[in-house]
């Protein structure tokens, strides 16, 4: 890894972590019992074309780990939860980047928040409370996850025109 | 990479299919029995046209009133069932994972607005 790459992932995890603890004191609609906006994931969309796919999943799981460290809920069900849903949308948005067809950040921002919150209740339905039914709740958390997903392919968009090569 | 890519429009309308049919098939019908699911296991259901409270397992109160149902008292650390409030819509579960809770208004099929159900 060069110095200046190792040095921009830094900066991508820092930010990431930051979002991710500061989003733990907005409000959410009650319908939504544990879930998050999701403003963390912006800085994926800003990674998404200047990194490689390993460089992706280290920043989703070190926004993650790092974020729940600042907010004292690491390795909670929420963390294995969150963990496993930033790491299955990370592969969704990447493979729909590199895929033929052109897809800008609104359609890559809105999959990828859609993945998240599919894959997250199906880690809790799964593996924490035995059965599928909690995925019932799913349109809630999209809807809620589509509203952020729309203001975060906004904001990563105008990152990535006015920043160029600094972020 | 472009805000509105050429072919975005595939996934929004996809989102919004998504959301729509989910949203649709999971809040069909009406009902009034709650179960209440501990360790994935159906252990008390409970009749939501008698207001009460119910006991479900040591510092865990569920309560009834107008045909909603709510966590009212329970010992996780971070209360979100609790904060949850009332509930009356079917399918829309009330979840509490460090206790391994889940109450939920079941749809119950002999109401629904379906001719036949294959099964």
């Amino acid at each position: 890894m060069k110095t200046k790459e190792i040095t921009l992932l830094s900066v991508y995890v820092a930010m990431g972590s930051v979002l991710y603890f500061l989003e733990t004191f907005l409000p959410l609609p009650s319908i939504v019992p544990g879930g998050r906006w999701g403003f963390s994931n912006l800085v994926l969309l800003v990674a998404l074309p200047r990194v490689s796919l390993s460089s992706l999943l280290l920043i989703a799981a070190g926004k993650s780990t790092i974020g729940n460290i600042l907010s004292g809920r690491l390795m909670t069900p929420g963390y294995v939860m969150g963990l496993g849903g930033a790491i299955v949308a990370v592969l969704v948005m990447w493979s729909l980047y590199r895929s033929k067809m052109s897809f800008g950040y609104l359609g890559i921002s809105l999959t990828g928040a859609l993945a998240n919150n599919f894959f997250q209740l199906l880690f809790a339905g799964v593996f924490i409370m035995g059965t599928f039914r909690v995925i019932t709740i799913f349109p809630y958390f999209a809807l809620v996850g589509s509203i952020s997903a729309i203001i975060n392919a906004l904001i990563a968009h105008r990152i990535r025109v006015k920043s160029g090569d600094f972020l | 990479m472009k805000l509105i890519g050429k072919h975005d429009w595939l996934l929004i309308v996809l989102t919004g299919f998504l959301i729509s049919i989910t949203l649709l098939s999971f809040n069909n019908g009406s009902s009034y029995n709650a179960f209440v699911y501990i360790n994935s296991e159906m252990t008390l259901k409970i009749d939501l046209t008698k207001d009460g409270t119910y006991s479900i397992m040591e510092h865990v109160v569920v309560e009834v009133k107008d045909k909603k149902i709510r966590i009212r008292e329970s010992d996780c650390p971070q209360q979100l069932c609790v904060k949850m409030g009332w509930v009356s819509t079917p399918g829309v579960p009330i979840v509490c994972i460090p206790n391994k809770i889940m109450v939920i208004i079941e749809t119950d099929l002999n109401n629904l607005d379906y001719d036949v159900i294959t099964q």
